[in-house]
């Protein structure tokens, strides 16, 4: 077993070297958090997560842009793919934030914006069904009503396609009226969201998890209220 | 953004064309709103309404851009005095004084080119150009005869015999306003007249009197922001005065996805912006022409390039389409329309095919090759090129050349003249030409796909059907039960006929694509196949069993079938006939095996046939060659028996017979002739009457037909099992080589489909349709040339012109038949309404893809990459970023997403083009001090006061990043260094910005910044660029560009150091990076000055290959990787010595 001391030098050192974009740091720091008894689940939300949600402050802060962002994220799942097998061998059961399912509409391909947020989820401990790009509107219904998702998050990169939001929207709420919807993507902004009927949306990769934290509190505490 | 929406009293306003937005109190004027956002509108009585300069007009809609609604209710009602500036037209259009009219909501407001004090610089001066003279319009002058009451023929017929006996014009038509128009300017000009005729076909215009030399064209680049027009004199081809304008569809967006979104969201958006540009171009059409000095109605022929859509903007089509993945544009074919007419509204449901109409020898092609194309390249002397094309549509150029029943000459329209286009003996020259002068290697495919197809089978189905798989980058293996991959090409078909040098380099074309080929490898269990992870399979195993005659002692020795003696011959087993054989059957293997017999030494072949001469399925030539061989033919007469002794042939029975009701096949019943027997005297009978299919081969549980083929569905060759295929002889009973090409093309479009899940049918592509009234009035008989074969004129030597010359020659007969495409279908007719000369045409050159428009075809005309032999990358640069990479060999074209960040949209101090507009920007990189330039100021503002910067624009644009990062005040990442120290340089809320004017040095009274988010924005854009171009060069196989040329509206402004080193493309020799300014504008002007360009650009638009770039596996990467400085891994050998050293990250 890692001192504590130990397993803190080595959940901060996967932290900057997410932060660091440093593929081989991180794989190096994870093999040795296996190899020393650090705790793989608090590896990867302490060590891991924490350096991408760093990351995604850097983000909003206009310090990181797109590219390094996508570079943190390979270190990322690079790290990943050392202690999922290791969390799952544990039989750690873990702790699940939310649901959500994720698409960019159809009649659009850009999605670069979208997985970046895809991942942002990830690394937030949700439960993430990824629906990709050119989605049929009615697939998000589907899908939602199929894992019971809390959130709906839509992306459009074009004016053109965004048009197709206000419509999706409806068709969820017909189905399900209490999941929450939220939209993103460069046409898309608050007054947009609104227009839209959407419950909430995203500015920004970093910002978009925390929004989506907000609408599922609010649906907690409705649902409490109601009882 | 809660800021934006309305607090309390305060609206938001957008002015247009600008876009400059901001709030104004309610009850404010517009004008008190412009002076605030600094946006100048005219006005000279001190807003009193007296001198009506300030004329503004308040816009309509739902403008999701900027998520306002606007209306002219949002305004106060007009008043008395305003309304006498205005007439009914523009009361009704919602123009407004902008110094009488208060805000009371958020309105958009447009600012008409009058009432604006500074004149958008237009930069898209017109190039000098070499272009040869060849317009459309022509004019005539012809003195008539006067009617008389003797002579009371009618004015049109007196001026046709006239213009028939002086110049030859025969069949000529008038138009109608034309023809309206004939009595009077007959008489005007005491029977002399000036006729304008457009293509030697149609009187388009009469003018009195002799006025050949007043004769003009306006070509017209309809941009997304601006709109240039260049008058041209037809006469000599001289620009005689260039006009331009704002696109005045701005106010609907500023980029194309704006508009088209305008369109979705507003009911009449359509109409409004077609209304605009009309009104644009009758603008342009009036100013250019009172700055020459010449009516409006002298412009005789006009032609418009745009993106594709300003393309259905201006041509009244639905661009939604075109707004939404997979973006296909309504019509790709180039188009003649009447200026003052039209009104062609595809309707939206219209499928997304090109509705041209195509050459009747693709059209009769199974396998579609375009004949026109290649033939038209072949004209110039472009061999390898033209055997690109062929190769494009499949790749047995050399293999049909020698053994296709060519449909395609039996439809080809010049046979209506004298003879059919020789195309087959062309495109086997073709091949020929390639063989002789060597291949270099193919490039490999990538694949892109991870579904893997197994092929069983390697004839012309199977193989076909893999080129088209691998094509599309999917994995495919082809397994053959012979030693050598072909099937019939190979072992059914002589070597005299077709020599296996051809298909042994046609079949390695293939397989160095990457298609694997397994010989030796028969496969029966298909499920194993399944099993190993091939998602589908195309069965093309042929048809291996001979069909018998069922006739006495067929089991005699002696009794050979046909396939089997060409199989053994072509494998190089030794095979004996002597004295007499009998052949039976009349179809190529028939003929082919009667020729192969007299060569292996038989005294005498008779070929045996049930029908007559005119029902033999073989090709005819071959049946001439073979009697000129000395086979003969014992035509309606069929076998009854075998005579044997011991078990050996002696003789053959036959019947005579005679033809009677046609059978299934329309052909006539042969009826054997009642006690017509006779005997033949021959040692061997070989039989030809057709192969059936080995079901023993195949997998078991699929179903047949009662012919023994397999059943399939006639499109979608789907067997009755999921994801199993058939085509070619299993299918199809036996056929011919190029149905069985196009049975494989067909099975890997549906492989395609069932791939991806979608429906077979829906996603097929529709039936091309034939191109129909092609004119061939005055036209010459040229007689039909036959390139000989390759061995024939070795064995003679060379009389007369080499093959390349008759191979031209021949390819010049031809008609270039598509040309003459009808345009879509005309369903609603209004009033088009540009007002140019009432008769005349406007041409509107072709578009290549969604993206890649009419305006990417004049890049094409202009710069001519097709002639070139070094690799060019030719960047357009606007809102829209259109590439071209390639040379003669190949094209390719693509469109990057830049956004409008270039044009000076979304960088917080961006503007177009105007006075005052920063120009170009150079920061020191010791003491970081910036000096710049400003439009239509000569001296930087370090040398004079009062410069006045009103923004930054897109030459600059493309200036600050990569002087900022030379300067050491960003990274390469694009990140401000948070340490520096420096009075320009500041941190506040909205993050980092660098000052490049003080505010005393603009005229907007603040200073002029570049922030983190337009470095963002550039970065985006430049990226996109860049990455394109790099998944351009790694699709054609090239890892350096020769050279780069920059185009678009402000092509001519850029540094070209500067683009080198923001990395806008990858790296290239400075001097070999060229300025070319509006290359699509100079494109037009080529294209109304000489129309055999308007034929040159339909069949290059056609050529360029479209890739779709953001479905690249790796476009993320490759984009990503592209927005650092000047990127993150690719090294810049060539400019090095211009970027900071290592310290910059």
């Amino acid at each position: 077993m890692a001192t504590e001391e130990r397993t803190k030098e080595i959940l901060k050192g996967l932290q900057d070297a997410v932060i660091n974009f440093d593929e081989d740091k991180v794989r190096e720091l994870c093999h040795a958090a296996i190899n020393e008894g650090v705790d793989p689940y608090v590896a990867t939300m302490d060590g891991l997560a924490a350096g991408m949600l760093e990351v995604g402050e850097m983000y909003n802060k206009k310090e990181y842009f797109v590219p390094e962002m996508l570079m943190c994220a390979d270190a990322l799942y690079a790290g990943l793919d050392i202690l999922k097998p290791a969390i799952v061998a544990s039989g750690r059961k873990a702790k699940v934030s939310g649901t959500v399912v994720i698409g960019v509409v159809e009649g659009d391909v850009h999605d670069i914006g979208k997985n970046l947020i895809k991942m942002m989820f990830d690394v937030a401990g949700w439960n993430v069904y990824d629906l990709g790009k050119d989605v049929p509107l009615e697939k998000f219904v589907e899908e939602q009503l199929k894992t019971g998702s809390d959130i709906v998050a839509m992306s459009a990169m074009m004016t053109t396609s965004m048009l197709g939001m206000p419509k999706a929207i409806e068709m969820i709420r017909a189905k399900n009226p209490k999941c929450r919807i939220m939209l993103g993507g460069a046409p898309i902004n608050l007054d947009v969201a609104k227009k839209y009927g959407a419950d909430g949306y995203a500015e920004s990769a970093g910002t978009a998890v925390d929004e989506a934290m907000k609408l599922i509190e609010m649906l907690r505490k409705e649902e409490a209220a109601a009882e | 953004m809660s800021e934006k929406e309305n607090i309390g009293n305060r609206h938001r306003i957008i002015f247009q064309p600008s876009g400059r937005r901001g709030y104004v109190d309610k009850g404010k004027t517009i004008k008190q709103a412009s002076v605030a956002l600094g946006v100048d509108i005219e006005g000279i009585c001190g807003e009193q309404a007296t001198c009506g300069k300030c004329k503004v007009r308040i816009e309509e809609g739902y403008f999701e851009k900027y998520g306002i609604q606007s209306g002219r209710d949002h305004v106060s009602p007009v008043g008395e005095v305003e309304k006498k500036f205005f007439n009914l037209q523009q009361e009704r259009g919602g123009y407004r004084l902008a110094c009488q009219t208060q805000v009371h909501g958020d309105i958009v407001v447009f600012i008409p080119e009058e009432s604006r004090i500074r004149k958008q610089v237009v930069r898209k001066p017109a190039r000098a150009m070499d272009i040869e003279l060849k317009p459309a319009v022509k004019k005539y002058y012809v003195e008539l005869v006067k009617a008389t009451l003797h002579d009371t023929l009618g004015d049109w017929e007196r001026l046709q015999d006239e213009l028939e006996k002086k110049f030859g014009l025969s069949n000529l038509t008038i138009d109608y306003q034309a023809l309206i128009s004939l009595q009077n300017v007959v008489r005007e000009g005491n029977w002399k007249v000036t006729i304008s005729v457009w293509k030697d076909k149609e009187v388009i215009k009469v003018d009195a009197g002799q006025v050949t030399k007043r004769c003009y064209g306006l070509a017209v680049d309809v941009g997304s922001t601006t709109v240039a027009g260049y008058l041209c004199d037809l006469t000599d081809g001289t620009v005689v005065t260039t006009a331009s304008m704002m696109n005045p569809q701005v106010i609907y967006g500023e980029d194309v996805m704006s508009r088209i979104t305008y369109h979705m969201s507003n009911k009449d958006g359509l109409e409004h912006m077609n209304k605009a540009i009309i009104d644009g171009l009758n603008e342009i059409a009036g100013e250019a022409a009172e700055q020459a000095g010449i009516k409006r109605e002298d412009i005789v022929d006009m032609v418009i390039v745009g993106n594709t859509c300003m393309h259905h903007l201006f041509l009244n089509i639905d661009p939604l389409y075109i707004g939404m993945s997979p973006f296909p544009p309504a019509i790709h074919h180039s188009l003649d329309l009447k200026a003052r007419e039209l009104g062609l509204k595809v309707p939206p449901e219209a499928e997304a095919a090109d509705k041209g109409g195509y050459p009747p020898c693709q059209v009769a092609c199974p396998a579609g090759v375009n004949g026109q194309d290649f033939l038209y390249l072949t004209a110039q002397g472009k061999f390898s090129e033209a055997l690109e094309l062929v190769r494009r549509a499949m790749p047995f150029s050399g293999v049909c050349g020698y053994v296709c029943t060519y449909p395609c000459e039996v439809e080809c329209e010049r046979g209506q003249l004298d003879e059919p286009l020789s195309i087959c003996s062309t495109h086997r020259f073709l091949a020929e030409y390639e063989l002789g002068a060597g291949r270099a290697k193919a490039t490999p495919v990538v694949k892109k796909r991870e579904d893997r197809v197994a092929i069983i089978g390697s004839g012309p189905a199977g193989l076909a059907c893999a080129y088209d798989l691998i094509r599309k980058g999917c994995p495919v293996t082809v397994f053959e039960a012979a030693a050598k991959a072909g099937g019939l090409l190979r072992y059914g078909i002589p070597d005299y006929r077709l020599p296996k040098g051809m298909l042994d380099n046609e079949i390695n074309f293939i397989e160095e694509l990457g298609v694997e080929i397994k010989t030796s490898s028969p496969q029966k269990d298909v499920k194993s196949l399944f099993d190993q992870g091939y998602k589908a399979v195309f069965l093309a195993t042929g048809a291996g069993i001979p069909q018998k005659m069922s006739i006495p002692n067929e089991e005699a020795s002696g009794v050979i079938c046909a396939l089997d003696l060409l199989r053994k011959v072509n494998s190089g087993e030794n095979v004996e006939l002597k004295k007499r054989v009998a052949v039976i059957g009349g179809g190529n293997a028939a003929v082919d095996a009667a020729r192969v017999a007299k060569r292996l030494g038989a005294d005498e072949v008779v070929l045996i046939y049930r029908r007559s001469r005119a029902e033999m399925p073989a090709i005819m030539t071959e049946v001439e060659e073979a009697e000129r061989e000395g086979v003969k033919l014992h035509l309606l007469a069929a076998p009854v028996k075998i005579l044997a002794k011991d078990g050996q042939v002696i003789g053959l029975q036959c019947v005579r017979t005679e033809l009677g009701e046609p059978d299934d096949s329309g052909r006539q019943r042969p009826i054997p002739i009642k006690g017509s027997e006779f005997n033949l005297d021959v040692s061997h009978v070989i039989v030809a009457i057709g192969q059936v299919v080995d079901k023993a081969t195949l997998p078991a549980g699929l179903e047949y037909t009662s012919q023994g083929t397999i059943s399939v569905d006639p499109e979608t060759l789907q067997t009755s099992m999921e994801g199993i295929f058939a085509g070619g002889d299993v299918a199809l009973g036996a056929s011919n080589v190029i149905k069985s090409i196009a049975a494989g093309q067909q099975a890997a479009i549906s492989i395609g489909l069932h791939l991806e899940g979608v429906d077979l049918k829906r996603g097929r592509p529709a039936p091309l349709k034939r191109v129909e009234n092609v004119p061939k009035t005055g036209l010459e008989k040229v007689a039909r040339r036959v390139v000989p074969l390759l061995e024939l004129e070795q064995g003679k030597g060379s009389a007369g012109d080499s093959r390349e010359e008759i191979a031209a020659e021949e390819s010049k007969r031809c008609l270039n038949c598509s040309q003459f495409a009808e345009t879509a279908a005309v369903v609603e007719c209004r009033d088009l309404g540009v007002k140019i000369a009432p008769g005349a045409y406007i041409h509107v050159l072709p578009i290549e893809a969604g993206f890649v428009g009419a305006d990417n075809v004049g890049v094409l005309l202009a710069e001519k990459p097709y002639e070139q032999d070094a690799i060019e990358l030719i960047i357009d640069i606007g809102t829209n970023g259109e590439l071209i990479l390639g040379n003669r060999k190949k094209l390719i074209s693509s469109s990057c997403a830049t956004g409008p960040a270039f044009e000076g949209a979304e960088i917080r101090f961006g503007c177009r083009a105007a006075p005052g507009a920063i120009e170009k920007i150079e920061i020191d990189p010791e003491t970081k001090e910036v000096r710049f330039k400003v439009i239509e100021r000569h001296e930087w503002n370090t040398e004079v006061d009062n410069i006045g910067a009103n923004g930054i624009c897109g030459s600059a644009i493309i200036d600050v990043v990569p002087q900022l990062f030379m300067a050491g005040i960003i990274d390469r990442t694009g990140r401000f260094k948070k340490d520096l120290q420096h009075p320009r340089f500041r941190i506040d809320e909205g993050g980092a910005e660098f000052v490049i004017a003080w505010a005393k040095e603009t005229s907007i009274g603040e200073d002029i910044v570049v922030c983190q988010d337009d470095v963002r924005n550039i970065q985006l854009a430049k990226g996109a660029m860049y990455a394109g171009a790099k998944l351009m060069m790694r699709r054609l196989g090239v890892d350096k560009v020769d050279k780069v040329i920059l185009a678009g509206a402000f092509g001519s402004y850029i540094d070209k150091k500067s683009a080198a080193v923001l990395g806008l493309f990858p790296s290239c020799e400075l001097e070999n990076i060229y300025s070319v300014g509006n290359a699509a504008g100079d494109g037009a002007r080529v294209a109304l000055l000489n129309v055999d360009k308007r034929v040159e650009a339909d069949i290059m638009a056609r050529q360029v290959e479209y890739v779709e770039l953001t479905v690249e596996p790796d476009f993320d990467k490759v984009f990503s990787e592209a927005m650092w400085l000047p990127h993150m891994k690719d090294k810049f050998p060539h400019i090095e010595n211009l970027l900071p050293g290592k310290a910059a990250k």
